[in-house]
């Protein structure tokens, strides 16, 4: 089981605060409550990431009725924080409104791309949803400062929020006063591979992954020529011609850092820059790579940076990573060390 | 009646009715077709013509009973009997030159494409027959006797012992007509046997040597002109009253 | 007929040009063509040519042969200028058999594509035996509605595996492979190809003078000693074995077996003595230009079939606005 008692009921005390609680939405809407949510359900694509940001928020696991079980659910993660997580993973994925209903939720939490679509099937039959994106540090905020309101908790949605600013901060804060001919040129790869075919795709300009590349001091070089709305996939010539500073592989279904070895060993890319001054990195992770919008995104961050601005920019592998998942979960050291520290992947 | 000596087929007690079906439509035939000469096949629509020149063709098996093709036991078919079906249904438009060549295929090899001497043979087979002027147009663009014509130069092409014609001359105008069967009548001196089926029994007693005469379920009527080509047998054949008048040496089928 | 003065001649010289043309463009070190001399100075250049896009031409201009062909031979025997030789049922099949592999097949080397062999071969299979139940109609007929029936089943069956298919790993992935793409070649794929392909494509070239026959009547074939039936699905095998091998290590290419033989007959008249060769040229020159764009247009990989259907489309329209007569 693997949880202290401390972790649950550990709870940051509710405010008063005036009803109704309005506030605006990912999808634009404002959203008026009468009363505090008590049966919450999480759906839609990446119910992962929102639970990842929902559980920031302390003792209010109980208020969840349901979590869609979606392919991507991670196994192990939020257990640590929440022992009875199975429990609440009892919706299907793609289940309909007509099946949710039967949970009697009073609010859906989901992506706001998915309005038009199941979202709208919820409101009609008059359960309220909440749209929620956490596709950028401003998106970020905004989620958490509505996470707050949802959950009558207002202070440590501040305090979440400070929280990221402070993390944010210490790599931005250095990276801002970078010129443009300090910033190396980098290249962020997703590996996908089918058979023993190895395929590379690049995110699109507007994502997480590309926003950390700048945030980090680094100027991604795809960023001018991609033209799609998710992944793009980029042949080899195309990375050969860009050669950049330093290339990041990113596995979502492995560990990057056995990718990064398969392609040191292939003499076709021993030709590029990156590879021959070592600069070739498999991107890092926990259950999660620290890529996605996710809170690791900081922890993706602050490794990032480092590894681009190794003399600027600091990542103490033995105490940052542990430090973020006290402040962020309260997560003991003890609980890091044999639940979270075995699944690290990447290169360190 | 005469039997012809040495025939080209042999027909034995054959049966044959189409699958799916309750009847005969040849029913005991045994016939001997003679060698060299040109044999009509008359009857009716239904009564099996192209049926049985299918049948002389291989291209149909008998239910009961069997063909004897003498030239070849019929192991192995090499092109030796050429067959021009009643309508041809043209994918493509072959010129006129490139659809002759096609008689060649039973003398080319299975990977070969044909040689020198195929095309002379294919340029002869033009010149005999007056297509040089129209040897490059298409063939979906001839005129009924121009197609025809065509259609027999490439089963000439082919050097065949036998000919089998299915209504050679229906839809075509009088002097196509003629033109056609001078030709037919011009093989029986290279020796090839020409069997033809057709519809009009005095035009085909102008080249004739031989009748067979055939009536759905029933024995056929067959033999020499002298023999068979008289009234009875003709009414008997077509199911209506018929005559025969005699004009300049030519016979002439007329109503009864 | 459009007057070329020999079309053989030209067609094969102008894929040579297209040749060497591919061999020289590409995005490194930057979108366009090289010259001949820069590899003197560039052991990367050297390599990409050599590794990467060496290998993929030939498989585009082999893509473009064995399309072109199979539907040459298909649109022969079939009598009609408007198939396209996946239609028995093989491209819906190869594409179910991939997509299948995708989702449940994890990480074999050849799986996808043996897969994608199998069921194209089986959805060959399939449309021959439900030919034979048909109770109606001639053989050519009875094909090509089994055929219909066989890629109406295969296609429901890819729309299933899509919707199951994880949306964010293996539904892109089968989605790619559905529009096409010669991204991923090496050299190990043409070797493990080319015996297969390579004689296939020698067959129907030593055959082209007597694939004629295919399309004449059935009883005049016979006099003239061919056994049509027999022939006839050799040819129709053979032309399938070519394609599924094809497809299944570029995904499916739609309209270079529709398009191509059209426009070789135009050029060289309805021999197809004559119009094979022009239709190797024509096919091999048409998909590589094609997997040209696709690889140098954009800095990401373009799917094929997204130029060959635009192209096709409009070669095709051009086609049959033109051909004044068509086909009787």
């Amino acid at each position: 089981m693997g949880c202290s008692a401390n972790s649950i009921t550990e709870s940051a005390s509710s405010d008063v605060i005036n009803r109704p609680v309005e506030f605006v939405d990912a999808s634009g809407t404002t959203v008026q409550l009468e009363a505090f949510p008590q049966r919450i359900v999480i759906e839609g694509r990446l119910t992962q990431m929102i639970v990842d940001f929902y559980y920031l928020f302390r003792g209010q696991d109980k208020k969840i009725v349901g979590i869609e079980n979606r392919l991507q659910t991670v196994e192990g993660f939020i257990n640590i924080v929440d022992p009875h997580y199975q429990n609440k993973l009892v919706i299907e994925q793609d289940a309909t409104a007509e099946q949710v209903a039967g949970l009697n939720p009073d609010l859906v939490i989901m992506k706001s791309a998915l309005k038009n679509k199941i979202g709208s099937t919820f409101t009609a039959i008059e359960i309220p949803v909440v749209y929620m994106d956490f596709e950028n540090p401003s998106q970020i905020n905004r989620e958490i400062t509505n996470l707050g309101w949802i959950l009558n908790q207002p202070t440590r949605a501040r305090e979440i929020n400070e929280l990221f600013a402070i993390w944010e901060e210490s790599v931005t804060d250095v990276t801002n006063t970078l010129r443009i001919d300090q910033k190396p040129t980098i290249l962020l790869l997703q590996i996908t591979k089918l058979g023993d075919e190895m395929a590379f795709d690049v995110p699109p300009a507007d994502w997480l992954q590309t926003s950390l590349v700048e945030l980090a001091g680094g100027i991604p070089v795809w960023k001018e020529s991609i033209v799609s709305g998710s992944w793009m996939k980029v042949g080899f010539e195309q990375i050969a011609a860009w050669n950049p500073d330093f290339i990041f592989i990113i596995n979502y279904f492995g560990n990057s850092a056995e990718s990064v070895n398969t392609i040191k060993a292939n003499p076709t890319w021993q030709g590029l820059t990156s590879v021959k001054t070592d600069r070739l990195f498999g991107f890092a992770g926990d259950f999660l790579s620290w890529d996605q919008p996710d809170p690791r995104w900081v922890l993706g961050l602050k490794w990032l940076g480092n590894k681009i601005h190794p003399e600027i920019i600091q990542f103490d592998f033995q105490r940052d990573i542990p430090k973020f998942f006290k402040e962020f979960y309260g997560i003991s050291y003890e609980e890091y060390s044999s639940q979270i520290k075995p699944v690290l992947k990447g290169n360190f | 009646m005469t039997v012809p000596e040495n025939p080209i087929f042999i027909l034995s007690k054959v049966f044959f009715q189409y699958p799916d079906t309750t009847s005969w439509i040849l029913k005991d035939y045994s016939i001997r077709f003679p060698r060299s000469s040109i044999t009509a096949i008359l009857g009716i629509n239904g009564s099996g013509k192209s049926t049985l020149l299918k049948l002389l063709l291989g291209a149909l098996k008998p239910e009961k009973g069997s063909i004897i093709f003498s030239d070849n036991a019929r192991k192995k078919h090499n092109g030796l009997i050429a067959f021009l079906p009643q309508v041809e249904y043209l994918a493509f438009d072959y010129s006129v030159e490139e659809y002759i060549l096609l008689g060649r295929v039973p003398h080319v090899d299975f990977w070969g494409t044909p040689s020198l001497d195929d095309l002379s043979k294919v340029q002869k087979i033009i010149n005999e027959l007056n297509l040089k002027k129209i040897r490059n147009n298409k063939i979906t663009h001839l005129s009924g006797g121009e197609f025809q014509k065509v259609r027999l130069g490439r089963a000439l092409v082919q050097e065949p012992t036998v000919l089998l014609l299915d209504e050679p001359t229906t839809h075509l105008d009088l002097n196509s007509k003629k033109n056609i069967l001078d030709l037919l009548s011009s093989l029986k001196k290279k020796g090839v046997t020409v069997i033809l089926t057709s519809h009009d029994p005095t035009e085909a007693s102008l080249i004739a040597d031989y009748f067979v005469m055939m009536r759905k379920g029933n024995l056929p009527i067959y033999g020499a002109p002298e023999d068979v080509f008289t009234a009875i047998n003709l009414s008997k054949t077509y199911n209506m009253k018929l005559n025969v008048i005699s004009l300049h040496e030519k016979k002439i089928v007329i109503n009864g | 007929m459009v007057k070329i003065k020999n079309p053989l001649l030209i067609s094969w010289i102008l894929l040579g040009i297209v040749f060497v043309g591919s061999v020289l463009l590409g995005r490194y070190p930057s979108p366009g063509f090289v010259s001949p001399g820069a590899n003197n100075n560039d052991p990367l250049l050297m390599s990409l040519i050599t590794n990467l896009r060496l290998p993929r031409i030939i498989s585009a201009v082999l893509l473009g042969i064995t399309l072109s062909l199979a539907g040459l031979v298909m649109q022969t025997v079939f009598h009609n200028p408007l198939v396209d030789p996946g239609f028995l049922g093989v491209s819906q099949g190869a594409a179910f058999g991939a997509a299948l592999a995708i989702i449940f097949g994890g990480t074999l080397g050849l799986l996808v594509q043996g897969s994608a062999i199998l069921f194209g071969l089986l959805g060959l299979g399939l449309s021959f035996w439900i030919s034979k139940k048909i109770r109606f109609g001639g053989k050519i007929l009875k094909l090509i509605l089994a055929g219909l029936a066989v890629s109406a089943l295969f296609s429901a069956g890819v729309g299933i595996l899509k919707y199951i298919a994880d949306p964010l790993s293996e539904l892109p992935e089968i989605v790619f492979w559905l529009l096409g793409g010669l991204w991923s070649i090496q050299w190990k794929d043409i070797y493990l190809l080319l015996p297969v392909v390579f004689g296939g494509i020698v067959f129907i070239y030593f055959y082209r003078w007597r694939l004629n026959i295919l399309s004449l009547g059935e009883d005049v074939a016979f006099s003239l000693g061919v056994n049509q039936g027999r022939e006839t699905t050799l040819a129709i095998i053979i032309a399938v074995i070519i394609t599924a091998c094809m497809v299944s290590i570029s995904g499916i290419v739609s309209w270079i077996g529709l398009v191509v033989p059209n426009v070789a007959r135009i050029l060289t008249g309805a021999d197809t003595a004559k119009s094979v060769p022009v239709t190797i040229a024509l096919g091999g020159i048409f998909a590589l230009l094609c997997d040209d764009l696709a690889r140098t247009l954009l800095a990401g990989e373009i799917p094929l079939s997204i130029f060959t259907a635009l192209f096709g489309a409009v070669i095709f329209i051009f086609i049959i606005s033109y051909k004044k007569r068509g086909l009787e």
